[in-house]
């Protein structure tokens, strides 16, 4: 399922811009966002290389708080798989 | 943070033995089950959370989800309601389409994609929303405040034509190539729009029907079996690895337009290789455009319903977005969510025996170069969501 964590732009370079989301850096292209991007903002990535959205602060704040509870839950819910090995 | 996998991403290793792809390796990080976490939730605050964890098909997740709840509590929403929701989940298809057709499929030949014209497609698409619902809370249960803005939506849905016509199928089409063969030959020797060049290079590179195999489109299922397999025991094994009855199925474009001339035409010469995929996301497009214009015309202005979430029942939403068939299962209880399930179409795609590595699976391309691109096409025309690293051993 596409779950897109958001970003927060460190540093905006040209048409890409430098992000980071848990401790995890990337440079994602800006070209198909059709608003200005500064420091501090929050975007939505497709395909973890294209910039999509711009989304307020606290909607970021809400999904981190979604991700941090799934992500780092270890509770009796039923668990999210985060790997599977296929051989064909 | 513990178990923390991100949107996860594929890799996928193709081994070649004489000119023949031997045997496909796939290995998965993508999340799956990550519906468990709605349970406990107020059916609203599970709705709510849907567009944050599937921020990239929000609006078929939201539609699924509110189906799902919805049935549950034994409550259908008016014609009006269900066609603007629709309306909502094809321009979000239409978008991820367009992304497949001009921007994923240029770059895997290395054509500059179309950004301009997505861009542009994406903020007409986001002026949809309150051009419906004015109201921003539109994923009420039960349904928001319908108010269609009939002067713009009109002009909304003209320009969204207007822009996707000239880059997908050109500025003038002689004939209808998304109806006859011959018409559809003749775009694509003439036709200068990056999808009929990346047609075109599929087609010359004799690529046409790489990646063909034996599996059917899905079926409609009975929806009560459908609803006893996600809410069994090994529900969650059957949204993680789905068969139906054994049989593995393929769902997306090519699944949806099937039956159409053109791509039955293609199917018989190609069957369900490279050729015939892109020509049917590329029909897609026009598929979708022509439900937008009539699910418009059904929307009339509506108050909001108010339902009482406290019943007990389980329900189903179905949901045909970009990649297929979009299942959710939700059983509701005292008020809250027991039980949330979701079949995402990856799944079926993605299978061990699913269309992409039986596709794979003893293909064999005419130049051994091109492998990596034939590959890489067939993945992409399937469209797994996340993204993918391929390897090739031995390497060209």
């Amino acid at each position: 399922m596409c779950i897109a964590i958001p970003v927060r732009v460190i540093e905006v370079r040209g048409p890409n811009a430098l992000v980071e989301r848990y401790g995890e850096q990337l440079e994602v292209s800006l070209m198909l966002l059709g608003e200005d991007v500064a420091p501090g903002d929050y975007l939505i990535l497709q395909a973890r290389a294209w910039a999509v959205e711009k989304i307020s602060a606290d909607a970021a704040q809400e999904a981190y708080g979604l991700f941090d509870e799934l992500f780092g839950a270890n509770d009796e819910r039923e668990p999210v798989n985060s790997a599977a090995w296929l051989e064909h | 943070m513990p178990g923390w996998a991100g949107e996860g991403r594929l890799q996928i290793r193709l081994e070649i033995q004489r000119g023949i792809i031997e045997k496909v390796t796939l290995h998965s990080t993508r999340p799956v089950g990550l519906a468990a976490a709605l349970a406990g939730c107020e059916p609203a605050a599970a709705i709510n959370r849907l567009p944050r964890l599937f921020s990239l098909c929000g609006m078929a997740q939201t539609v699924a989800g509110l189906t799902a709840v919805e049935t549950a509590l034994g409550f259908t929403p008016a014609p009006p309601q269900t066609a603007a929701r629709h309306v909502l989940v094809a321009a979000e298809a239409l978008e991820q389409t367009a992304w497949q057709l001009l921007l994923e499929g240029p770059r895997c030949i290395g054509i500059t994609p179309a950004f301009e014209t997505l861009k542009r497609l994406r903020l007409l698409i986001v002026a949809l929303r309150p051009q419906l619902f004015p109201d921003p809370f539109w994923n009420r249960i039960g349904g928001a405040p319908l108010r269609p803005d009939q002067a713009g939506l009109a002009a909304t849905l003209a320009a969204i034509a207007e822009c996707l016509q000239p880059a997908i199928w050109g500025e003038s089409v002689p004939g209808q190539p998304w109806q006859e063969r011959q018409d559809f030959d003749h775009w694509l020797d003439q036709a200068a729009t990056p999808v009929a060049a990346l047609l075109r290079r599929v087609r010359d590179c004799g690529l046409a029907d790489f990646g063909r195999c034996a599996i059917p489109p899905l079926p409609i299922f009975d929806p009560e079996r459908l609803a006893q397999r996600l809410a069994g025991d090994d529900g969650q094994a059957f949204c993680a690895r789905p068969d139906w009855e054994g049989a593995v199925y393929e769902t997306g474009a090519l699944a949806r337009r099937w039956e159409e001339p053109l791509i039955a035409a293609l199917r018989a010469d190609y069957g369900n290789g490279l050729l015939t995929r892109w020509a049917a996301r590329a029909l897609e497009s026009r598929a979708l455009l022509a439900e937008l214009h009539d699910d418009w015309h059904q929307i009339v202005e509506q108050p909001a319903t108010t339902l009482e979430t406290t019943a007990t029942g389980a329900g189903l939403g179905l949901v045909e977005c970009a990649r297929g068939r979009l299942t959710h299962w939700v059983d509701i209880g005292a008020g809250q969510v027991r039980q949330y399930r979701i079949l995402a179409p990856t799944e079926w795609n993605f299978h061990p025996d699913g269309p992409l590595i039986q596709g794979l699976i003893g293909a064999w391309p005419v130049q051994q170069a091109t492998i990596l691109h034939a590959a890489t096409l067939l993945i992409t025309t399937l469209d797994p969501c996340v993204g993918f690293d391929l390897a090739i051993d031995p390497s060209p």
